[in-house]
């Protein structure tokens, strides 16, 4: 058999693609009001298309102007929106790839679950999807990707975990595959047999009681049946348990803890049930691995979006045999969740980077290093997600989904704090969250409940100093790290950073009273194991300690009136 | 690279007291790297701020941003949308990002957040140290690699002053004798005889005492 490569063509239906390589449907938050295609959105996919991508897949296009998703995200739901896509797949047909766009419709946009839907929404629903398909055909496109996957309706209606229709769009697989059906019969009555009709479906949804292999081997058979090319499997960001960034989004963007392609035994398993080519998703931004994927004949296509967002010449590089050119993507997902502003289109932040070499000096691992090329890279095979890279870095570019970070104050510790009553003086209680100093909820006895609440987090040595800052500012008096004696724990994988509390704490500390506000009180302790046990003994100490602090403080705060 | 620390929070405080909605603009270069006015150090002020407000009882509206390098007018464009809400911008960049943004921007007030300490490096992580003063002239070729001018606290030429003690200024007890460093290096590589050459003058007019120094290249403007 004739030796396949990431650049031998593709022949998929009618369309013959020049290389294996797609260009994964990603959000690009850069749509005009309305779910128009901006100035933006054209350069962005005529540059990837330009520097040799085989298929550019449009991201999500709502084919429905209120079921959709937050964000700037382009429509197709009226025939007003087909100029501006005509637009689109021109400059990326001229640019030399297949243009392809993805539509999609959200009701978890609008906070609906399909047993919340009448059955006029799902009938109108498939026929705006019908629609949807033949306006994009109509602007030029060459493939219409009907997203069956992630947290779209259809992705709802598919999961055993969220379909609890009791109508015949519920029930089996076969049940909850009925509005698939529907869509894609009517797509093929309409347009023919000729058009090329893609699907992305999860082949794993990562939830508890979600879709796994059983389910979607089965799905994707059915929708080979029905007449779909080609089946696009990627897996997870359902946001049933975890929500955003949780273990099933994270697993959809695998980040920079994962190896090279965690996803892709799921795609290879689809491929080995469906005769219609797969493509494969997920962290397959290293051309060697992409290439061997290919060649292996694990699937049939291999598709990536951050990578050519990290370096839009991805593939012009690796076809001319320079991969060593690439600026590689590090899978650190700033583009996604670090924009400036909320407005702001993606774009690849590796950039910021400020090469400190914070990372490579202090990795317990020594896992960064300068490669051949003079370049900072992440050696990520042996990476114990220790997360002290992420504490260190000063532009926050290296940061991992377990860490601390970003949004942890108000995720986890202003709930916890509004629960204290305002009249008295209020704690937050950091520990640890693993291991023998796991300290649990119980431990706060009715007097207590009212003043401290408790937050758990990998190691009391991640909080930052302008984390406690944040923390004062939700009004409580004072914050203790209680952390452990790092020499009683030697397997701990957080026994590297544990020494940063102190510091950190103290420079909190200095910072307090540069600023003038030494009756807040931030104070580190080490817990002995006895006191692991007694962490209420702990706080309450901490509280008095904080009642005698404060009469000093507010004294000293008095003094200046009395002389002036 | 620059090194920076910030201003004393008091000094902030004090700049910033009349208003009420500030813009803290971070620099993603060289004082990101020393850690004293990347994006968490500008978090970290604008919390502070917060923080001291709320004391006050004013309450205050503080965004913290970060650009690539302040030095650049177009790096600085990319704050343009934020500009007109907030009366005031603080500057977390060095001395020529403060300029260069108040330059750029004459009608906004730029307000400098860091205190620059000039050119250096990081000695271990979390130190960082002043290694060169940019006099123009540069002498490190006869002086093992080690500026008399920068480290010396007298910024002798020929030699130590009296006050080299075992190997310590006199000047600050805590900072190595350039001199004597020096001298080890030298005798190190058997190079002693360096410091028996006559020289004319250090030419102190390519320094800095004569105003600003420009760097021209006559082939770089296009047109």
């Amino acid at each position: 058999m004739e030796k396949v490569g990431l650049f031998t063509p593709i022949k998929i239906n009618k369309l013959v693609l020049k290389n294996r390589i797609m260009m994964s449907p990603a959000f690009s938050n850069s749509a005009a009001p309305g779910g128009f295609v901006t100035d933006w959105t054209l350069r962005h996919y005529q540059k990837r298309a330009a520097a040799g991508v085989g298929l550019v897949m449009v991201e999500h296009t709502g084919v429905s102007g209120y079921y959709i998703h937050g964000g700037n995200r382009l429509q197709i739901s009226t025939d007003l929106h087909v100029p501006g896509l005509a637009r689109l797949a021109r400059v990326i047909k001229e640019a030399g790839a297949a243009a392809g766009l993805q539509i999609a419709h959200s009701i978890h946009g609008v906070g609906l679950k399909p047993e919340d839907l009448p059955k006029r929404v799902i009938l109108e629903m498939i026929r705006e999807f019908i629609e949807g398909a033949r306006r994009a055909y109509e602007a030029g496109f060459d493939v219409v990707e009907l997203h069956f996957a992630h947290t779209y309706t259809m992705a709802d209606l598919l999961s055993r975990r969220t379909n609890k229709r009791l109508d015949e769009y519920g029930g089996d697989v076969y049940g909850r595959m009925k509005a698939h059906r529907e869509i894609i019969n009517g797509i093929r009555e309409m347009m023919g047999p000729e058009v090329t009709l893609f699907a992305r479906i999860c082949a794993d949804e990562f939830v508890i009681g979600g879709n796994t292999l059983k389910q979607s081997r089965v799905i994707a058979g059915e929708l080979e049946k029905m007449g779909v090319d080609c089946i696009d499997v990627t897996v997870g960001v359902r946001f049933d348990d975890g929500g955003l960034k949780g273990y099933s989004d994270l697993r959809g963007k695998p980040t920079v803890e994962y190896e090279d392609g965690p996803n892709l035994y799921l795609a290879e398993d689809i491929k080995r049930h469906v005769g219609v080519p797969v493509i494969a998703v997920g962290k397959l931004g290293n051309p060697e691995f992409a290439a061997s994927v290919i060649e292996q004949g694990r699937v049939d296509m291999v598709a990536m979006a951050r990578p050519l967002l990290a370096d839009d010449k991805w593939v012009k590089k690796v076809q001319a045999g320079r991969p060593d050119l690439v600026r590689t993507c590090v899978c650190c997902n700033s583009c996604l969740y670090k924009r400036r502003h909320p407005d702001d289109p993606i774009r690849c932040m590796e950039r910021e980077c400020a090469r400190c070499l914070a990372c490579l000096r202090n990795c317990p691992y020594r896992l960064p290093f300068i490669n051949e090329k003079g370049r900072l890279e992440f050696g990520n095979e042996w990476c114990d997600e220790c997360g002290m890279c992420a504490g260190l870095c000063p532009a926050r570019v290296v940061r991992f989904q377990a860490d601390p970070q970003y949004d942890w104050v108000s995720r986890q510790v202003e709930p916890a704090v509004k629960k204290l009553s305002p009249g008295q003086r209020r704690v937050l209680v950091i520990t640890c969250a693993s291991g023998p100093y796991r300290c649990d909820d119980k431990f706060l006895p009715g007097g207590l409940a009212h003043s401290a609440a408790l937050v758990r987090v990998p190691c009391p040595g991640r909080v930052e100093t302008v984390q406690m800052i944040r923390i004062l500012e939700l009004g409580v008096d004072g914050i203790l790290l209680a952390g452990c004696r790092s020499e009683e724990n030697p397997e701990c994988k957080y026994r590297h950073h544990h020494p940063w509390a102190p510091h950190r704490v103290r420079r909190a500390g200095r910072i307090l009273e540069e600023a003038g506000l030494s009756h807040k009180v931030i104070a580190h302790i080490s817990l002995t194991g006895l006191e692991a046990l007694d962490l209420a003994g702990v706080t309450r100490n901490f509280l008095n300690g904080l009642e005698v602090n404060n009469r000093v403080g507010e004294a000293d705060d008095h003094r200046p009136e009395e002389t002036a | 690279m620059i090194i920076g620390q910030r201003k004393p929070l008091k000094r902030i405080f004090e700049m910033l007291d009349p208003y009420d909605r500030i813009l803290i603009a971070g620099c993603g270069s060289c004082v990101t790297v020393c850690m004293s006015g990347g994006l968490k150090e500008a978090e970290e002020t604008a919390a502070v701020l917060r923080l001291h407000r709320q004391a006050e009882g004013r309450p205050v509206e503080v965004r913290a941003r970060v650009v690539e390098r302040q030095c650049e007018p177009e790096f600085l464009e990319t704050l343009d949308a934020d500009l007109p809400h907030f009366q005031v911008v603080l500057s977390l960049a060095c001395g020529v990002g403060v300029q260069r943004y108040s330059l750029f921007r004459p009608g906004k007030l730029i307000l400098p957040g860091l205190d620059t300490l000039g050119s250096g490096l990081p000695v271990r992580q979390g130190l960082w140290e002043e290694v060169c003063l940019g006099c123009g002239d540069c002498l490190l070729d006869q002086t093992a690699g080690v500026c008399p001018i920068t480290r010396c606290a007298k910024g002798l030429l020929n030699g130590p002053c009296g006050g080299s003690r075992n190997g310590r200024c006199e000047a600050n007890t805590e900072n190595h004798c350039a001199w004597q460093i020096i001298y080890d290096r030298l005798a190190a590589r058997g190079e002693l005889n360096l410091l028996e050459e006559y020289r004319p003058p250090k030419d102190w007019s390519r320094g800095h005492w004569g105003g600003p120094r420009r760097l021209e290249r006559e082939d770089m403007p296009i047109v």
